[in-house]
């Protein structure tokens, strides 16, 4: 599925947590096929950035538009192209991997067994399929949120602190899945410490340190 | 894709959960079965007395059996991130919310129901009064549940939610309270329940057609 028009353009963007101004004039674009590494120290406002752009939570000032609209006045016809993994995984410890994603596949149109199997395969969690979450380790978990990503071919993906948890083979799975989402026309925003070896794919680092 | 494929798994995901969860399962029935015992025991040996007051206290017992579950109902999903994601689904989040009262209330008041009906039958209560206690149990469990979610969904994950979602609660739980109630001892005198039964079925509706609206706009807000 290729989506070359899509665009994210941010404009003049602030955020404040009570007195405390956080981020102000923040302005990008993020366009088709482009990922962009947000970067800064803790508390630099990296999860509540995700955190507006996915629309859950309103800017102090500034815009935030997918393809034109504010994202803001049309969320019933943004949020389905977003795609969000948090600190909060999203991952349903009672169920198995395999239920976990089929769900996340109902939400919005529901997947046969084997697509879901294969998202689960894809991050290597072939063996506990059917194991309940809360027996898995952090980061299976970590990965099963990846598979729910897949399941759900989003255009637009924010990911926070993605790499916590994982071993290398997790950290190469999801440079990989990164780079096949970019190559589709995907947009992805990925908040991370940690330096990506994305070689394939035009990166847009961004921080929000101030200068 | 129908409009009710998302709300369904929804509703079936909720109530594999549950059942997965013995304990959030048997803790309000336990609960229930506490409070009606502890009424048995304060009431004395008098069974006539007892009798009298059963269904008045089966209804308290009920209500909070209710309020003390009613935080579950959005917290996990809170804890573990499920609610971002149902707020990005493309289904409707109301219908979403809809469904998971839906299942609350399977998990949580239909036991309850049963159990309060085997309660008055071993205590030996008029068939009438059952018959009472049922129906309004039926039609009056869906407003608690109902009204429930939405001061549920406005206290999830706050500090000192549970005590503070039993404050805005128990008020509004009044009037279902008084017409319950009201239509029993009704039929423990032979009079007939319909206005009572028709008041409850009213505001059932209109919790139903309302609380759902109202608890997706607030787990929004929270989410926020």
């Amino acid at each position: 599925m290729r989506q070359d028009f899509n665009h994210l353009e941010v404009a003049g963007l602030a955020c404040a947590r009570g007195e405390k101004t956080i981020f102000a004039e923040l302005d990008f674009t993020a366009r088709a096929a482009e990922v962009i590494h947000l970067q800064g120290r803790n508390g630099s406002g990296k999860t509540s950035l995700l955190r507006i752009l996915c629309g859950f939570a309103r800017p102090t000032a500034g815009l935030v538009t997918w393809n034109g609209h504010d994202i803001q006045q049309h969320q019933d016809s943004f949020f389905p192209n977003v795609g969000y993994i948090g600190h909060r995984r999203g991952v349903c410890e009672d169920l198995t991997p395999l239920e976990n994603v089929q769900f996340a596949g109902a939400l919005t149109v529901p997947k046969p067994e084997r697509e879901c199997r294969d998202a689960l395969a894809r991050v290597e969690l072939t063996h506990v399929t059917e194991t309940p979450a809360r027996l898995l380790s952090a980061g299976q978990n970590q990965r099963i949120a990846l598979a729910r990503l897949l399941i759900n071919s989003t255009p637009l993906w924010c990911l926070d602190e993605p790499f916590t948890a994982l071993d290398r083979d997790g950290r190469t799975i999801i440079e990989a899945i990164i780079a096949e989402h970019a190559a589709a026309g995907g947009i992805s925003i990925i908040a991370t410490h940690q330096s990506m070896s994305l070689d394939t794919v035009s990166v847009q680092s961004l921080s929000l340190d101030p200068v | 894709m129908s409009v009710v494929t998302a709300p369904k798994a929804m509703f079936l995901r909720d109530l594999r959960r549950s059942m997965r969860r013995s304990q959030d399962l048997a803790q309000p029935l336990v609960f229930f079965i506490i409070v009606i015992t502890l009424l048995a025991l304060a009431v004395g040996p008098d069974q006539q007395i007892f009798v009298r007051i059963a269904p008045a206290g089966v209804w308290i017992a009920v209500l909070l059996a209710t309020t003390i579950n009613l935080d579950r109902m959005f917290l996990s999903d809170f804890q573990d991130g499920t609610l971002e994601m149902l707020v990005l689904s493309s289904a409707s989040l109301p219908a979403l919310v809809a469904a998971k009262i839906g299942a609350h209330w399977v998990t949580s008041a239909c036991p309850q129901i049963l159990m309060a009906v085997l309660v008055c039958i071993l205590l030996g209560i008029k068939t009438d009064v059952i018959m009472a206690l049922a129906l309004t149990l039926l039609l009056g469990s869906p407003i608690l549940s109902l009204i429930g979610a939405v001061a549920s969904a406005l206290t999830v994950g706050l500090r000192g939610g549970a005590l503070l979602l039993g404050l805005i609660i128990l008020p509004l739980y009044m009037p279902t309270l008084i017409f319950g109630t009201a239509a029993i001892s009704n039929a423990a005198l032979g009079l007939p329940i319909a206005a009572e039964l028709y008041f409850l079925g009213g505001v059932a509706v209109l919790a139903a057609s309302l609380a759902p609206f109202g608890a997706a706009t607030a787990l929004r807000i929270r989410l926020s």
